[in-house]
């Protein structure tokens, strides 16, 4: 299960042609709705290993709730529930009564769209998750707090002042400081809802830097209504519109040469 | 009158919104001037009165209100100069026991009231019985003066008569003594001090262990009393002539009349025996005694001296004298015990409601039921504990019973206050946690509860100037009206902490200033212990406001 194929993604690019590589999370025939108002339909979607996948789509379309669906975010929400159709990741069906929910989500990161980091120190931020797990080891949360906020191209910025407050840190930072928080717990997949909608254009590029330099060690599922920010960093993209996935291809396909009128309407801006 | 013709667009008119206008102004900045003028009026009126007792004169702070119980005052009034006894100053003054301690008392500047106030009259009489001596009095005191007294005392017959009649304490005018004294004069002879003294009929008693109990006495034995008596005014010197007497005109009239009509020859005797007393407030005052005479004067005098120092007249005021510790112990205690419990129950249900309960109707019914209890009188939150905690579960009047009424009464408040606290927190932060991995009670412990402390200390601030301060929920389950021990202080067992009843300051106000009647020495100690009570919740609302502002400083987003 925990295996990572290890592939660049240009292969992953050229195996999905193929279809002979298993992908990460397997989405089938959802129907998903929040007490009366049903918000997906039928949505069926693959997405494979090491691969960055946005979706796009006016608001309201439903591609930010079938985000939450990957990690059981929805749970929270009171009368949300899935109808129809299953979530599987790496052959496990998502809402088995088996799975673990907590086990999941550690498996399953999430960025969200309003960069939240706790009002506790920077270095307090990176080790919650691992603190939570009830890792006590001071030199494995030292070395992991390191390692995350590496990654997350953040150490050389704050290594000084890991103990000062994260409300410290300009937007940007913070957004990043998220995605370190998040990448501490060691997920394989990454989602993230809307991560650069509060943040200056050059704060946007250092996070979507950041997100290409990881599609290597990570499944990366990206939600944003910028669609120049799809085009840079995906590898496909998802066009939802009122709750129904309209197309999903390859990025460079969706947007010099999309298969539907609706995705080509929307992109060039017709719409939406 | 050119100017006038001219129009100026912008002159002053008088319309009708002007009017309107001002008279709201000055509408509404006198109900706030009103407002404030009370509340200042209310500060100044404490402050100004209750400061004294506090700050009192040439000591800084006055320590004996701060650190000594509540005890009644004794004041001794002599042609205007007044002297104030608290009751361990006045019980340090009347067991001076020999002759020394006697002569060197007398010199210490007190001393010369003091002897005065031997040759008065006593100005009110305690008196207690028990029934079967109420019977016993009144048997005989019907015998001996059928007629008069029959009419003069219907009062006291019926009380005495009636069995289910338990009140013990009564005053009783001079003149009404003397009729009494007069019919029920014998000796008493005190058998564990060994102490002889006068006790007038046995009716005259004095309240504390430190006076003679009327249990004590044997009205069977009053013959042998009475013979008693009889010797030790035998053994007083004869050679003093005075025309004092030291039990004052009506009690000492009365004296006359018993002895002269039971025992006619001995009355100069007795007369003489009072008049010794004079002579030996002479000698020492005027000039000191020889070591020989003070010997002589011990041998003949000290019981004599001891049978009248319990008859140190003084007005009693209850409450007004000593200090008020176990109150403010009392108090603080009752207010942090409450609030633990309250913050413990009250942050849990706010935990559950804001956290886990759905939204839904039952929930909605919950969260008005809480709102209503928030207006429920304290006085029913005081019969809810003593139904509940003093009687169902036994707990008596008791810290436990107290804390558990006033964390009741504070709890709607708290967790109405806990649950905006709760809600408060962003989202994102719930989020977050549960994203990486956080089990729900988890993701509350470490980032909500955290966050919304500073908040949940905010409504508990309330909450501890309100179980300070209310009377009613504390009169039926933890206050005591007076309790000499403090808290720590004669347990038997650790858990004994638990169920015993303390002072409190506002239930001390309470019953200094309602139970007994007014006058300086008490509306003395109900301004100073307001003064105190407000200081104390001043000081504990700062403490909280602290706290909260260093947790608000920890934790800012």
């Amino acid at each position: 299960m925990k295996t990572i194929l290890k592939t660049d993604s240009e292969e992953v690019v050229s195996a999905k042609k193929t279809s002979n590589k298993s992908p990460t999370i397997s989405i089938k025939n959802l129907d998903f709705s929040y007490a009366n108002n049903q918000v997906l339909q039928d949505v069926t979607l693959d997405i494979f290993p090491h691969e960055v996948m946005a979706f796009i789509g006016p608001s309201g379309c439903g591609k930010s709730t079938l985000l939450r669906c990957l990690n059981r975010m929805n749970d929270l929400i009171d009368g949300a529930r899935i109808q129809n159709g299953s979530i599987e990741i790496q052959g496990t069906n998502l809402h088995d009564s088996t799975v673990d929910v907590i086990e999941l989500r550690k498996r399953v990161g999430m960025v969200f769209q309003k960069s939240n980091p706790f009002p506790k120190s920077i270095y307090q931020n990176v080790a919650y998750g691992l603190q939570i797990q009830g890792v006590r080891s001071k030199n494995l949360i030292d070395q992991k707090v390191e390692e995350s906020l590496r990654k997350a191209a953040l150490w050389e910025e704050v290594k000084d002042r890991l103990n000062e407050n994260a409300y410290g840190l300009s937007g940007g930072q913070q957004q990043r400081l998220c995605i370190a928080r998040t990448l501490a717990v060691e997920p394989e997949i990454i989602l993230m809802d809307e991560p650069c909608s509060a943040l200056d254009p050059v704060a946007t590029g250092r996070v979507e830097e950041l997100i290409l330099g990881l599609k290597d060690q990570y499944t990366i599922v990206v939600v944003t209504h910028n669609m120049q920010q799809a085009g840079r960093i995906s590898d496909r993209t998802a066009f939802f519109y009122l709750g129904k996935l309209i197309e999903c291809d390859f990025t460079k396909k969706i947007f010099l040469n999309p298969s539907v009128k609706q995705t080509e309407d929307y992109i060039s801006g017709k719409f939406g | 009158m050119e100017e006038s013709s001219k129009e100026n667009p912008f002159r002053t008119r008088v319309s009708k919104q002007k009017i309107t206008e001002n008279l709201m102004f000055g509408l509404l900045r006198g109900i706030t001037f009103f407002v404030l003028f009370c509340a200042a009026y209310l500060f100044w009126d404490i402050f100004s009165k209750g400061a004294g007792k506090v700050f009192e004169g040439d000591k800084l702070i006055n320590w004996t209100f701060l650190t000594e119980d509540p005890q009644t005052l004794h004041v001794i009034d002599e042609n205007g100069t007044e002297l104030k006894l608290s009751s361990k100053e006045y019980y340090s003054l009347k067991d001076k026991k020999t002759l020394e301690q006697w002569s060197k008392f007398l010199k210490q500047p007190k001393f010369p009231f003091y002897l005065k106030y031997l040759n008065q009259s006593f100005n009110k009489v305690r008196v207690e019985w028990n029934s079967d001596q109420r019977k016993e009095i009144i048997k005989r005191f019907v015998e001996k003066e059928k007629e008069a007294a029959s009419q003069k005392f219907s009062f006291w017959r019926e009380l005495l008569v009636d069995p289910k009649a338990t009140a013990t304490d009564f005053e009783m005018e001079p003149e009404e003594v003397s009729a009494m004294v007069s019919n029920f004069l014998l000796v008493h002879l005190n058998t564990e001090t060994s102490r002889l003294s006068l006790v007038q009929s046995g009716i005259i008693t004095f309240r504390a262990k430190h006076y003679y109990k009327i249990e004590n006495l044997d009205l069977s034995n009053l013959n042998s009393l009475h013979k008693l008596y009889l010797q030790f005014l035998d053994s007083i010197p004869k050679t003093f002539d005075s025309e004092l007497s030291i039990f004052g005109d009506s009690v000492g009239r009365a004296y006359t009349e018993f002895l002269s009509s039971k025992e006619p020859k001995k009355f100069g005797q007795f007369k003489e025996s009072l008049d010794a007393y004079s002579t030996v407030r002479k000698t020492i005052v005027q000039k000191p005694a020889s070591p020989d005479q003070w010997q002589t004067l011990q041998k003949s005098l000290n019981p004599f001296i001891q049978a009248i120092s319990v008859s140190l007249p003084s007005k009693d005021y209850a409450y007004s004298g000593g200090g008020i510790f176990p109150a403010i112990v009392g108090t603080l205690l009752l207010v942090v015990g409450a609030m633990v419990i309250a913050i413990i129950l009250g942050v849990f249900c706010a935990i559950f409601l804001a956290e886990y309960g759905k939204s839904g109707k039952f929930l909605s019914i919950i969260r008005l039921a809480i709102l209503n209890l928030a207006g429920v009188p304290s006085i029913i939150f005081g019969l809810f504990g003593f139904g509940l905690f003093v009687m169902f579960l036994d707990w008596n009047v008791s810290l436990l019973a107290g804390w558990f009424t006033l964390a009741f009464m504070v709890l709607p408040v708290v967790i109405t206050a806990s649950e905006e606290a709760l809600r408060s927190i962003p989202q994102g932060f719930r989020e977050s946690s549960l994203a990486l991995g956080a089990t729900k009670w988890t993701m509350i412990k470490t980032s909500v509860l955290p966050y919304a402390m500073p908040g949940i200390l905010t409504s508990s601030i309330l909450g501890v100037a309100r179980a300070a301060g209310e009377t009613a929920p504390i009169m039926f389950t933890a206050a005591y009206a007076k309790r000499s021990e403090l808290p720590w202080q004669g347990l038997e067992h650790w858990t004994d902490f638990f169920f015993q009843g303390v002072m409190a300051l506002p239930y001390h106000i309470y019953v200094v200033s309602a139970k007994i009647p007014q006058n300086e020495y008490t509306a003395d100690m109900q301004y100073g212990t307001a003064f105190v009570f407000l200081l104390l919740v001043l000081s504990i609302a700062s403490l909280s406001i602290l706290l909260r502002n260093r947790l608000r400083k920890k934790y800012r987003w």
